[in-house]
């Protein structure tokens, strides 16, 4: 297990280390997130709309998807915004399929209903790699790529047990927002 | 209700004590209520008379019946303050501003309620049928009746302007309170502290975010934005106790409460004069929250300031003394002092001015809407 002998996985370095630098991560990342961030956490009244939802991810920089117009795809995403119970996220499945609609796009529209889960994105996955959390990141929504995105979220509830609270900056962001910002902030850097 | 047997006991009169305060459980979904518990910061005792030897695990282990009394009231009015709050705040849900606003609303009730969950869990677990009694006492006391224990926690939280000033300062001194406790000689007291302290940081991140969205809103003028500030505060220096505690003297003695930046500092300790060593740091810290709000302050409106330690206390050494909020004494009598704090205190035309802003959504409204 772990790496060759004598020297320790990289986890129990690195760990360490990003939770000690938590804070200055997580404000650099809400900085340069800001109004894309801010401006849609309060102003968003769920369940939205696929006209508010493709609005959403405009507004992220993430383009639109043409297929949640469609009234089966909206009550689709409805449905599975509505039932959703944290941490469980196998009935992102019931999304598959809908054109258009990423693993992060989804999560996207996901967490700005349900902030306790994260958005999964490339920086994250590779922020969770660079720790030595192993992650793949997956653009489908796909049971194998909804695997993956349970496993990010095991990953962050770990780290979110294991930080001190001296490192926990005052923030009106769950702790998941958090770790995950830092996370991004911190492979955005690399 | 019935006496406590065991903590299971307890945990149903929590859950009548949420039904009996009008708590709609359902918004608090999945939430976990456990009691939670850190590793060990430092096995041994961190500080006073004991410093050095192990920390105690159990009550036994506790030297003396005095050393007991004391642990056992500092946890009693920390877990008093807990359900205080939602009591308080739980008729605000239903007005909140924005749907992450409710969700930020239910999120602290639930983890105060997860925090005096946390305190009864020490008392049945370890202070025998003192312990409890007093955990079940906790759930008796109602703060629209003024029996909670300390003064901030009888007072209305009428809306939310008073709800984001409470969780910027009120739970504040929360943070300095738990702080101090965590590197208690009591092992399961300090390890108590560390999962309560993580979970304030949202509480007073969420004060702190709430009163900048208002200032950048710019509907509340910051001159009546201030009379509530200085409505809070002074309750808020009150939360420290008194100035040359004989009891704060001993807890420290004890090591079981020490100074809020003990691991920080290398001055020494004055044990005469703690807790105003813990207020005047607690001070600081307003006055550059009070500063970070005042580099968004529109041009042309009265700039935010944090009232002084002498301004409208109830304990202590400026106890009932006519102070200004600047803390220069006042020269007039009575009658004058009263029309004077009629001019930085909310009064009721305050609360119908705020009762027209709130009809608008705008006064909170984010950037650009």
């Amino acid at each position: 297990m772990g790496g060759a002998r004598g020297v320790a996985p990289k986890r129990y370095l690195e760990e360490p280390r990003f939770l000690n630098e938590l804070k200055p991560l997580f404000w650099a990342n809400q900085r340069k997130e800001a109004d894309a961030y801010e401006d849609l956490i309060y102003a968003l009244h769920p369940p939205g709309s696929a006209e508010e939802c493709n609005r959403l991810l405009a507004f992220r920089g993430l383009g639109q998807v043409a297929a949640l117009g469609k009234r089966e795809s909206e009550q689709k995403l409805q449905k599975a915004l509505r039932t959703i119970r944290y941490p469980d996220v196998a009935v992102l499945l019931e999304c598959a399929g809908i054109e258009g609609l990423t693993l992060p796009k989804l999560t996207t529209i996901l967490h700005f209903h349900h902030p306790a889960f994260p958005i999964y994105s490339p920086e994250l996955v590779e922020g969770l790699n660079q720790l030595g959390i192993p992650a793949v990141f997956r653009d489908e929504v796909s049971e194998e790529s909804v695997f993956d995105y349970a496993g990010v979220i095991a990953a962050l509830d770990r780290l979110k047990t294991s930080v001190t609270f001296e490192n926990v900056p005052e923030s009106n962001c769950f702790l998941t927002r958090v770790v995950e910002g830092a996370l991004v902030e911190r492979a955005r850097r690399s | 209700m019935v006496a406590v047997q065991n903590f299971d006991d307890w945990v149903s009169q929590f859950h009548q004590w949420q039904k009996d305060i009008g708590y709609d459980t359902t918004l608090l979904g999945d939430f976990g209520f456990d009691a939670k518990y850190s590793e060990e910061d430092s096995p041994v005792i961190e500080f006073g008379d004991y410093k050095g030897r192990p920390k105690w695990q159990t009550y036994g282990q506790i030297p003396n019946q005095q050393v007991k009394d004391a642990l056992l009231n500092l946890i009693v009015y920390q877990g008093d303050t807990e359900f205080a709050s939602v009591e308080q705040q739980r008729h605000l849900i239903d007005t909140a501003p924005s749907d992450y606003d409710k969700k930020s609303i239910v999120r602290i009730n639930a983890e105060e309620m997860r925090h005096g969950w946390q305190m009864a869990h020490l008392l049945v677990n370890h202070f025998g049928e003192t312990g409890k009694v007093e955990a079940k006492k906790l759930l008796e006391r109602r703060s629209w009746d003024n029996e909670r224990l300390l003064g901030s926690f009888n007072e209305p939280v009428r809306h939310w302007l008073d709800f984001f000033v409470f969780t910027e300062f009120v739970d504040r001194d929360g943070k300095y309170q738990l702080k101090m406790l965590s590197r208690s000689a009591f092992s399961p007291l300090a390890r108590s502290m560390g999962p309560m302290l993580k979970e304030e940081a949202f509480h007073l991140g969420t004060g702190h975010t709430g009163l900048r969205r208002i200032v950048q809103a710019g509907k509340i003028p910051t001159t009546l934005l201030q009379k509530y500030v200085n409505h809070w505060v002074p309750t808020a220096y009150d939360l420290f106790g008194k100035d040359k505690s004989g009891t704060a003297h001993w807890a420290y003695v004890w090591g079981i409460k020490c100074r809020f930046n003990e691991m920080e500092t290398e001055d020494e300790v004055d044990k005469a004069m703690l807790n105003d060593h813990n207020r005047t740091l607690y001070w600081k810290e307003c006055v550059e929250l009070m500063d970070q709000l005042n580099t968004i302050v529109p041009a042309g409106e009265t700039k935010l300031y944090a009232p002084s330690l002498k301004f409208k206390r109830a304990i202590g050494e400026h106890e009932g003394k006519h102070f200004t909020v600047d803390g220069q004494p006042f020269t007039g009598g009575d009658a004058a002092y009263a029309d004077y704090l009629k001019t930085v205190l909310p009064q009721p035309e305050d609360e119908a001015q705020l009762a027209e802003i709130f009809k608008t959504n705008d006064w909170i409204a984010p950037k650009g809407k």
